[in-house]
């Protein structure tokens, strides 16, 4: 293991996933401590907890006002969150030694291709394309690099899956570990720890504070 | 009523200050959009923007909120569907997040670390005088009245947004003239923004009595400074010289329902246009309201129809507040005695069709949404609502404070209060709708000039004026 391998295969993992944690520890905490002392609610307020959480739920798992008000716009991010929770899926799945290929196929095709759809949605509405900075397409091309590297990974390098598996296991029990040998997944895998240090730091975050404008704020009757 | 701008189009190419009425001499050399300003800060609005939007984010009442809204917005554009504004014009400047990023990019450039190295390309950019410009626009553009916030995805209020800028630029005294003077009136001139003295004030309410004697043969007061009374009843000022049957059939509801109340001659006004652009003027306003209530020692507040003073009373008593009161609005009172059972109501008297406007303030700020319908109810024969209502009602279009600005007329008839002429006009072919009820003296001015302006065959009313033929006494 050279010095850059060693760094990005066995260093970053660590630095990136705990300042993913910290990072989002202190957003949470910022926003679950202070009382505000201005009341500012948006009635009608779901009646009950049991309804707040039905609304948050279905607003969370169906987009339902981005449906309501952009169908192109809602087709694209919903794909892509799915995406992104296939991903995930995945991984925790395969590191408990199952192997679901569809789904981490099927996810990393749509955090490539949905980013585009989504991309070019964003550049065609003049009035979307108003309110993009750069950085909105930046988000979507972390995403399309992450993608488009794991789609050639799989087509023209695909490492031994055992292997892949045998490293995870050995980061997240804190052993030594023997990094697959391919620069391709070298490259993923430095993206990916970009994308956790950068996530928290971002307004990607909005899965998380979406909830504290709900409940902090939009929710709390006078 | 002077308009000296025709709309919104014709004003950016004005290179001349026809907006105050002043030549462009040496102390008014900026040409403000919109709206006339009283001497309004010229130098150093740069950093006095910064600084003071610094504080506001350090700020206890709002550091919550802005964190959140500041962070969170996902650029999905939901808002703007939603926007009776950018509906009609379809202009950049009237895209709900497009005018809530004014303030994020300067929020970026000067306060997070990002924005400070990174700039642009994250969203975050430095404030040029230019942009200042825009935001005295975009931020009086804007009605306030939230619609965007119950579609947002993310939870976000850009209406509390636009208040922080305007509150920012009001720190410089960028406000409309209208605002600032009549808020002056109210603290520290004659002590309302009618300009109404204490007799002509004690005329009007004998007035109101041989009115509703000469109407129903019945005799009702308007008590006045009793102390130790249940409730002080305090209504937008305005009132006493437009809504006279609001007045009427308030008192006459109080009176039936048997009501300890009362009306304070020293402070009678509940307007608070402190709401629309200063905190400072929220406060102070709202402390002479409450001083008020404590002079006649009195349990409880009942403000008239009026969704701002209802909002601002009930929200900003606790961190403003010199005294704690219960505060209601007027009509919860009604609809409570209504369900007691404590009035006794005659729909068939009223045969007309009525409709309801859901102001901003009392429906999405404060979730005042079935009082007035129960009470509409019981007073006439056939209610039918809006399309959409309740929440997903439009705003009457003179929402924020704009139907106080004359120079804002023509503005409000042909773009923000567009939406609002086409639900009318659908309730009116659907239903022949005749009545137009609406509980609130800022909507029920900019709804009679609508109406006025567009041709339309209704009527706008109060809540209470239904109950003046309605009530049996």
């Amino acid at each position: 293991m050279n010095i850059v391998s060693f760094l990005i295969g066995a260093v970053l993992p660590y630095v990136a996933a705990g300042l993913f944690l910290i990072s989002i520890a202190i957003r949470i905490y910022k926003w679950a401590s202070p009382k505000h002392p201005l009341k500012w609610s948006l009635y009608p307020i779901p009646d009950g907890r049991t309804a707040q959480l039905a609304f948050m739920l279905k607003e969370i798992l169906s987009f339902r006002a981005v449906f309501h008000n952009n169908k192109k716009l809602w087709a694209g991010s919903w794909l892509f969150h799915i995406g992104m929770v296939l991903i995930v899926l995945w991984f925790i799945t395969f590191v408990l030694g199952l192997q679901i290929g569809i789904a981490l196929r099927a996810g990393i095709v749509l955090i490539t291709v949905m980013p585009l759809y989504i991309l070019s949605v964003r550049l065609i509405n003049k009035g979307l394309r108003a309110i993009s900075s750069p950085l909105e397409y930046f988000n979507l091309l972390i995403f399309i690099a992450i993608g488009v590297s794991s789609i050639a990974l799989l087509l023209f390098d695909k490492p031994d899956s055992q292997l892949v598996r045998e490293y995870f296991i050995g980061l997240l029990s804190f052993h030594s570990v023997v990094l697959p040998g391919s620069p391709l997944f070298l490259c993923i895998l430095a993206l990916s720890e970009f994308f956790l240090i950068y996530f928290p730091n971002s307004r990607m975050l909005h899965m998380i504070s979406k909830y504290f404008t709900y409940d902090k704020i939009s929710w709390e009757s006078h | 009523m002077p308009q000296t701008v025709k709309n919104d189009k014709t004003e950016n190419k004005q290179k001349q200050s026809p907006v105050n009425g002043k030549p462009p001499g040496k102390k008014q050399k900026r040409n403000y959009p919109f709206y006339a300003i009283e001497d309004p800060v010229e130098e150093n609005r740069i950093p006095i923007f910064i600084e003071t939007l610094g504080a506001v984010l350090k700020d206890e009442k709002y550091k919550l909120l802005l964190d959140l809204y500041l962070n969170t917005c996902a650029s999905c554009n939901s808002c703007a569907e939603q926007c009776h504004l950018y509906q009609v014009t379809h202009e950049q400047k009237d895209l709900p997040a497009y005018r809530s990023n004014m303030l994020r990019s300067v929020y970026r450039k000067y306060y997070t670390t990002s924005g400070k190295l990174l700039g642009r390309l994250v969203g975050a950019a430095e404030l040029k005088e230019e942009d200042i410009d825009s935001m005295i626009e975009s931020f009086y553009r804007c009605t306030m009245c939230r619609r965007c916030a119950v579609e947002c995805p993310m939870g976000v209020d850009n209406a509390l947004l636009t208040r922080i800028g305007r509150c920012v630029l009001g720190a410089m005294n960028i406000a409309p003239k209208n605002f600032t003077l009549s808020s002056a009136q109210e603290l520290k001139g004659i002590g309302n923004t009618s300009a109404i003295p204490k007799e002509a004030f004690i005329d009007t309410l004998d007035f109101l009595q041989d009115e509703i004697k000469d109407m129903t043969g019945h005799n009702v007061e308007f008590p006045r400074d009793k102390v130790g009374a249940e409730y002080m009843f305090i209504a937008p000022v305005s009132d006493y010289i437009m809504e006279a049957d609001t007045l009427m059939g308030t008192a006459m509801a109080l009176q039936a329902a048997g009501a300890d109340w009362t009306i304070g001659t020293s402070f009678y006004d509940a307007i608070n246009y402190g709401l629309f652009y200063s905190d400072g003027v929220t406060g102070d306003v709202l402390n002479r309201l409450l001083s008020e209530a404590q002079r006649l020692k009195v349990k409880k507040i009942l403000i008239g129809e009026c969704g701002h003073a209802t909002k601002t009373a009930k929200l900003f008593m606790d961190v403003f507040g010199k005294y704690k009161f219960p505060i209601q609005n007027v009509m919860e009172y009604t609809a409570k005695a209504i369900k007691d059972g404590r009035l006794k109501l005659n729909p068939e008297v009223n045969q007309e069709t009525v409709t309801y406007h859901d102001p901003c303030n009392l429906g999405r700020g404060l979730g005042i949404y079935d009082a007035p319908r129960n009470i509409i109810k019981a007073s006439v024969k056939h209610f039918v609502d809006l399309q959409p209502t309740r929440e997903k009602n439009y705003c009457c279009g003179g929402g924020g404070g704009s139907v106080t600005v004359p120079d804002m007329y023509e503005f409000r008839m042909n773009f923000s209060g567009k939406k609002k002429v086409e639900q009318i006009k659908a309730s009116i072919k659907a239903h022949g709708t005749k009545l137009l009820a609406a509980p609130c003296a800022n909507c029920k001015k900019q709804l009679k000039e609508l109406v006025d302006y567009h041709k339309l065959p209704v009527t706008v009313v109060g809540v209470h004026d239904l109950l003046i033929r309605s009530l049996i006494l």
